[in-house]
C-alpha cells in the first residue's frame, strides 16, 4: 500500500510536469494544426542554454535558468519565422511542415550532441535533501517541480480563460481566415503561440535537468508524452490536455507498480492507440455537431 | 463621392486567371449587389478587396487611399469589413466571446456600446449569449457572423453570400437586418454576392453582373430586373431563381 502511495505521489508530481509539456505543444497543435516535432528540440536548447552558461561563464543557476527558458522560448519564435512562416507562404500542407519540423529537430539534437557530446549532463549537484510524510518520501526538487508545475498551469488558465486575444489564438485553429478579417494581429499571434509553447517546453526541461539531467535525445520522448497527453485529453479543450497528462502519469505510475518502467512506451501508445479508436475527439472533448467538425 | 474604386484587376489561383481586368466602383450610400454564375469570380473580387486573394494587376483606392499593397489587417482596421461565406463564426467560442472577439482592439467602453448596439439590431442573441456558438442555428450562426463583422462598425461592408443555406424566412431575416444595420450604425456602403436574387434585388441600390471573371453588366436599377428577370437571364443563362 505505501508503494502504491508512493507511485501516485510521485505520479502527481509527473503529471506537473507532463502538463507543462501538453499545454506547450498543445498551444501549437491546437492553434496552428500541425505536428511540431521541432518542440523536442527547444526541450534541449533550454537546458543546454543553461549547461552552457555554467560551463562557459560560471553564472550563478537561478540567471542560467531565466536565460534557458528565453532561449527556449526564442529558438521557437525563430523556427516560425525562418521555416514554418515562409513555407506556409508558399502554401505548405500540415504534412510539408511536419517534415520540415522532424528536419528541425534532426539538425538541432546533432548540433548539441557534436557541442556537448552524447552523455547526462546534470545540472545539480550533490543528493537533494528530501522529506518525509508519513512513510512516504518527496524530495526538495521534486516539490519544486509539483508547485512550480501546477502554479504554472493554473496561472494561464486564469489568463486565457478571459483574455480576448488568447482567445484569439484558440480561434487560429478552427478559422484562421476569419482571425484575420476580423483585424486580429495574426502575425504577433503566431509569435505569442511559439514563445509561449517553446516557454513551456523550456520549463519542463529545466525542471527534469535539475532533478535527474539531460542528455541531447531526450526530446523526442518529451514531445511525445505532451503529444499523447493532449490527443487523449482532447485537443479542443485546455483542462483536457491537463486530464490526458493526470491520465498518462497515473498509468505509468501504475505500470511501474505492477510490471515494470520498461513497459511505460508501451502502455503510453496503447492508451493513445485505443482512445484514436474509440473516443478521437479526446477523453474530455464534447462531442461536435457534424455541422462544427 | 465614390467610395471604392476597383480598376482593371486580374487575379489568379495558381495558374488558374479568375479576375480579367475586373472593374467596380462603389459611392457612399450604395447597396451593391454582385451577381454572376457560378464560378465568376465574385467571392475572389470581394477577397482581393479584403487582400485575403493577392492581385496581379490593376488597383484598389479606398476611401482616397491606394490600399493596393496595404494587410488584410490594415484594410480592416481601415473600416473595411467583411463577411466569410463559410467558417466566419468560432464554434468552440460563447456568443460573447465571438462578438468580443469581432470588436477586439476597441477600447473596453467602445467595446460595450458596440455590443449593445448590435445586440439591439440582432435582440435574439441576448438570450443566447453565453451559448457555444456552434450550437446555434443556421439564421443565428449568421446573425452572429454579421454582428462581429459590425463590432468595428465598418465604413465598407462586404458581404459573401449572407443567406447561403438559410431557409427563405431566415434569409430574408438576415438581408433585412443587415439593411436595418446599415442605418442604424452609419455604413456608408455595403457589397454584397447573392444567389437568392429575388430577396437581394428588393435590398440593392444598384447590381453588377460579373461573368467569367469580367464585368459585364452595371445597373443602378436593380429594381426593373425583379419585374423583367429575363434581361438578367441573358448574362447569365439558367443561374437565375
Amino acid at each position: 500500500m505505501t508503494l502504491l502511495l508512493q507511485l501516485l505521489l510521485n505520479a502527481l508530481v509527473n503529471a506537473s510536469i507532463y502538463s507543462l509539456l501538453a499545454v506547450g505543444f498543445g498551444l501549437v497543435y491546437r492553434s496552428m494544426r500541425f505536428f511540431h516535432i521541432a518542440f523536442g528540440s527547444v526541450y534541449i536548447i533550454a537546458s543546454y542554454t543553461v549547461i552552457a552558461g555554467m560551463d562557459i561563464s560560471g553564472f550563478p543557476l537561478i540567471l542560467s535558468l531565466a536565460a534557458g527558458v528565453l532561449a527556449g522560448a526564442l529558438s521557437g519564435v525563430a523556427m516560425d519565422k525562418t521555416v514554418y512562416l515562409p513555407l506556409e507562404k508558399t502554401g505548405a500542407t500540415p504534412t510539408i511542415l511536419f517534415i520540415a519540423s522532424l528536419g528541425i529537430y534532426i539538425l538541432i539534437v546533432n548540433l548539441i550532441a557534436l557541442l556537448f557530446g552524447n552523455e547526462v549532463r546534470i545540472l545539480s549537484r550533490g543528493i537533494e535533501p528530501s522529506l518525509s510524510i508519513g512513510s512516504l518520501i518527496i524530495t526538495r526538487m521534486q516539490i519544486v517541480q509539483f508547485l512550480a508545475g501546477w502554479i504554472i498551469i493554473i496561472l494561464f488558465w486564469l489568463v486565457i480563460r478571459k483574455n480576448t486575444f488568447m482567445k484569439g489564438i484558440w480561434a487560429l485553429g478552427e478559422t484562421p481566415t476569419l482571425v484575420r478579417v476580423l483585424g486580429l494581429p495574426y502575425g504577433l499571434m503566431r509569435t505569442v503561440v511559439f514563445a509561449l509553447s517553446s516557454a513551456f517546453a523550456g520549463t519542463a526541461s529545466l525542471l527534469i535537468a535539475l532533478d535527474v539531467g539531460i542528455d541531447p535525445h531526450v526530446g523526442m520522448q518529451a514531445l511525445l508524452t505532451g503529444a499523447v497527453a493532449v490527443i487523449v485529453g482532447g485537443v479542443d479543450v485546455y483542462w483536457g490536455w491537463i486530464g490526458g497528462a493526470v491520465i498518462l502519469a497515473v498509468v505509468q505510475s501504475m505500470a511501474v507498480w505492477q510490471f515494470s518502467s520498461r513497459w511505460n512506451d508501451l502502455i503510453t501508445f496503447g492508451i493513445l492507440i485505443a482512445v484514436l479508436l474509440f473516443r478521437p475527439q479526446g477523453l474530455f472533448s464534447p462531442r461536435k455537431r457534424r455541422e462544427e467538425r | 463621392m465614390e467610395m471604392l474604386n476597383v480598376t482593371n484587376i486580374t487575379a489568379s489561383y495558381g495558374r488558374k486567371q479568375v479576375l480579367f481586368d475586373t472593374s467596380l466602383s462603389i459611392k457612399d450610400g450604395e447597396r451593391v449587389l454582385l451577381i454572376g454564375p457560378n464560378g465568376a469570380g465574385k467571392s475572389t473580387l470581394l477577397k482581393v478587396i479584403a487582400g485575403l486573394v493577392t492581385h496581379t494587376g490593376g488597383n484598389i483606392e479606398y476611401s482616397g487611399h491606394d490600399i493596393s499593397s496595404w494587410t488584410t489587417h490594415r484594410r480592416i482596421t481601415s473600416g473595411i469589413g467583411y463577411l466569410l461565406q463559410t467558417e466566419n463564426i468560432v464554434p468552440g467560442l460563447t456568443v460573447n466571446e465571438n462578438l468580443r472577439l469581432g470588436g477586439y482592439s476597441l477600447k473596453p467602453e467602445i467595446l460595450r456600446t458596440r455590443l449593445d448596439e448590435v445586440l439591439e439590431i440582432f435582440g435574439f442573441l441576448k438570450e443566447k449569449l453565453q451559448n457555444r456558438a456552434g450550437l446555434l442555428s443556421g439564421g443565428e450562426r449568421q446573425a452572429l457572423a454579421i454582428s462581429m463583422v459590425l463590432m468595428k462598425r465598418p465604413s465598407l461592408l462586404l458581404l459573401d453570400e449572407p443567406s447561403a443555406g438559410l431557409s427563405p424566412k431566415a434569409a430574408s431575416d438576415v438581408l433585412e437586418h443587415v439593411k436595418i444595420a446599415q442605418d442604424v450604425m452609419g455604413i456608408r456602403a455595403v457589397c454584397m454576392v447573392e444567389h437568392n436574387l429575388k430577396l437581394s434585388l428588393q435590398w440593392a441600390s444598384k447590381v453588377i453582373v460579373l461573368v467569367g471573371g469580367r464585368t459585364v453588366h452595371v445597373s443602378d436599377t436593380p429594381e426593373k430586373y425583379l419585374v423583367h428577370p429575363q434581361e438578367l437571364e441573358k448574362f447569365f443563362f439558367g443561374e437565375l431563381r
